[in-house]
């Protein structure tokens, strides 16, 4: 019994624990990871993929899987940067504009999937490459840059002295931890990821929730699409290739079971804070960035094999 | 049965030459049944007789492709799961259909939740100190004890699980009730706490549709014993005027006057 409670303590604090004793090591071999400004721009660094990690979080949540998410990123971005730069357009049109760019993919993704009974994994992988196909299309394969001042500030501007995208970032984390823990949306959300059936001979349209899961996965990576967009000053169709991976992976080391159904949202920005912190521990150490890339896949191996264990003790 | 009991006592749900077939292969033919109030009927048969077929017509997870169904005289059509529990039909489904990974409050009120009303009414807060309440009440009158509601429903014992799925259908002021193979995972303990709760829920005035391959225990609880064999009724029978082994009869050879 003592044991067992001891596991669940473990279950916790593990990650919290991980994180604690990594910062510790990073900043003994070098010192200035713990300054504040490096620490503010881990934080930053982060604030474009936790905003799509956010999406792929309810997608795992229900059940599913979201591949598109880095295309979906780059294609908003690029609508972001044509309505303004070559059509004109006011900022607040650019950035209503990559949102909806982003909300359409994923509402095909939630229409793949709740009316043709697509697998997940199946229509994402299709609109991965639709999504990227359109940005490239849209774009001729050259990123649309200088855009406006006003723009730039939603990426690399300040309130006071935190960078505005962190405080996007937080705000976000924020609202959607209190509508997953207070909402009908959320309570709905969950039973889905736990047995869909029973939800459903509840009397719950379940499949307008799946729908509206997947839309808002789009909708979410819109707006890390805008903010990318701000912080490059351009629309690349470039872009994300990387995020799928880094979103997946800090969902799932934020100990979001990939079975559906178990998960928390402020978890899952510490599983992404985690992730920051490894790849500017490996920039600060002036490891070559290839490297990266066998980092990242050992963390999420690592993170898979403790959600394996966990189920299986259960 | 003489005509002035029939005056009296009208069934709550006529199932009138009730249809159904997948494919090619007829799962039901023609089923005419009644089910009345505060009586507890027993729906038995072989492996794919067609009983779960059955219920799953009349609690909206499929729909007949003939026949009609009224409730209170009146002619229903029950398309979806929703319709069936606004005509107060409730189904305890054999996998029990709860979420392992929801607590107590939020399996009974899943689909009908309750909301704060105070906090903007849009945002369909819910309010799980009320669900908790409520559930507290439901689980009392059931003479159901769980310590903590709080605990997901994959902790609980099976017949705690079965205590949980029948208060929701309570709580929703179910008249029709019915559960398929109720007891099948439970040991002997935990399936006589289930039919105390059964044998509640009759004096209350619901009626209980049970599906069991358990013949003797059926028998001791159920008023009527309906019996299919491959999609066809054979017969109801009133339990005070049949025998175990006549039923086990009826399910293993059918009845005779319908093969001819």
């Amino acid at each position: 019994m003592k044991r067992f409670q001891k596991k669940i303590q473990w279950d916790r604090y593990g990650l919290v624990l991980a994180l604690f004793v990594w910062c510790i090591l990073i900043t003994i071999l070098e010192p200035v990871f713990i300054s504040s400004t490096n620490l503010f721009n881990v934080l930053r660094q982060i604030s474009i993929v936790s905003v799509i990690a956010v999406g792929s979080f309810l997608v795992i949540l229900s059940g599913g899987i979201d591949l598109s998410v880095g295309s979906v990123t780059a294609l908003s971005g690029v609508v972001a940067a044509i309505v303004m730069k070559n059509l004109n357009m006011p900022v607040y049109m650019g950035i209503i504009c990559g949102i909806i760019a982003g909300s359409f993919i994923g509402s095909l993704n939630g229409l793949m999937v709740t009316k043709i009974k697509i697998p997940p994994f199946i229509a994402t992988l299709i609109t991965m490459n639709f999504a990227k196909g359109l940005a490239f299309i849209f774009t001729d394969g050259t990123p649309v840059s200088g855009l406006s001042s006003t723009f730039i500030f939603i990426g690399r501007g300040y309130i006071w002295f935190i960078p505005f995208p962190i405080i996007i970032m937080l705000f976000i984390y924020v609202v959607a931890a209190y509508v997953m823990k207070k909402s009908r949306f959320g309570l709905r959300v969950y039973g889905i990821g736990g047995n869909i059936e029973a939800v459903r001979l509840s009397g719950v349209q379940v499949l307008k929730y799946l729908f509206s899961v997947y839309l808002l996965s789009g909708a979410f990576s819109g707006m890390a699409g805008v903010i990318l967009a701000s912080r490059l000053n351009s629309g690349s169709p470039n872009v994300g290739a990387s995020f799928v991976f880094t979103a997946i992976t800090a969902v799932v080391l934020g100990g979001t079971s990939l079975m559906g159904g178990e998960g928390r949202i402020m978890r899952v920005l510490l599983g992404s804070v985690f992730m920051g912190t490894i790849s500017n521990a490996l920039n600060l150490l002036n490891v070559p960035s290839y490297y990266q890339l066998v980092a990242n896949a050992i963390i999420l191996l690592i993170a898979m094999i403790i959600d394996v264990q966990a189920k299986r003790i259960k | 049965m003489n005509n002035h009991e029939v005056k009296i006592k009208k069934p709550f749900i006529e199932l009138k030459s009730i249809t159904k077939h997948f494919g090619g292969i007829y799962a039901l033919r023609e089923i005419s049944l009644d089910i009345y109030k505060g009586e507890i009927l027993a729906l038995v048969g072989d492996n794919g007789a067609g009983k779960s077929t059955l219920i799953k017509i009349l609690s909206g997870a499929y729909t007949a492709d003939n026949g009609e169904i009224f409730i209170d005289e009146a002619k229903v059509s029950i398309e979806s799961p929703r319709d069936a529990k606004q005509y107060n039909i409730e189904t305890i489904y054999q996998n029990l259909a709860l979420m392992d990974n929801l607590d107590i409050p939020s399996n009974i009120f899943i689909g009908r939740e309750l909301f704060k009303s105070r906090i903007l009414k849009f945002l369909k807060i819910v309010d799980y100190k009320k669900m908790t309440g409520e559930t507290e009440s439901v689980l009392g009158k059931l003479n159901v004890k769980i310590k903590n509601l709080h605990e997901k429903v994959f902790n609980l014992s099976g017949g705690q699980r079965q205590a949980v799925a029948i208060s929701r259908t309570i709580y929703f002021n179910a008249q029709v009730i019915i559960m398929d193979e109720p007891t099948a995972a439970l040991g002997v303990e935990e399936t006589r706490k289930v039919y105390d709760l059964v044998l509640e829920l009759k004096k209350r005035g619901v009626a209980v549709i049970i599906i069991s391959h358990n013949i003797n225990e059926i028998f001791d609880v159920a008023d009527k014993i309906a019996v299919l064999k491959n999609g066809l009724l054979v017969g109801v029978k009133e339990k005070k005027n049949t025998t175990i082994n006549e039923i086990l009869k009826m399910i293993i050879v059918g009845d005779s006057e319908l093969r001819r």
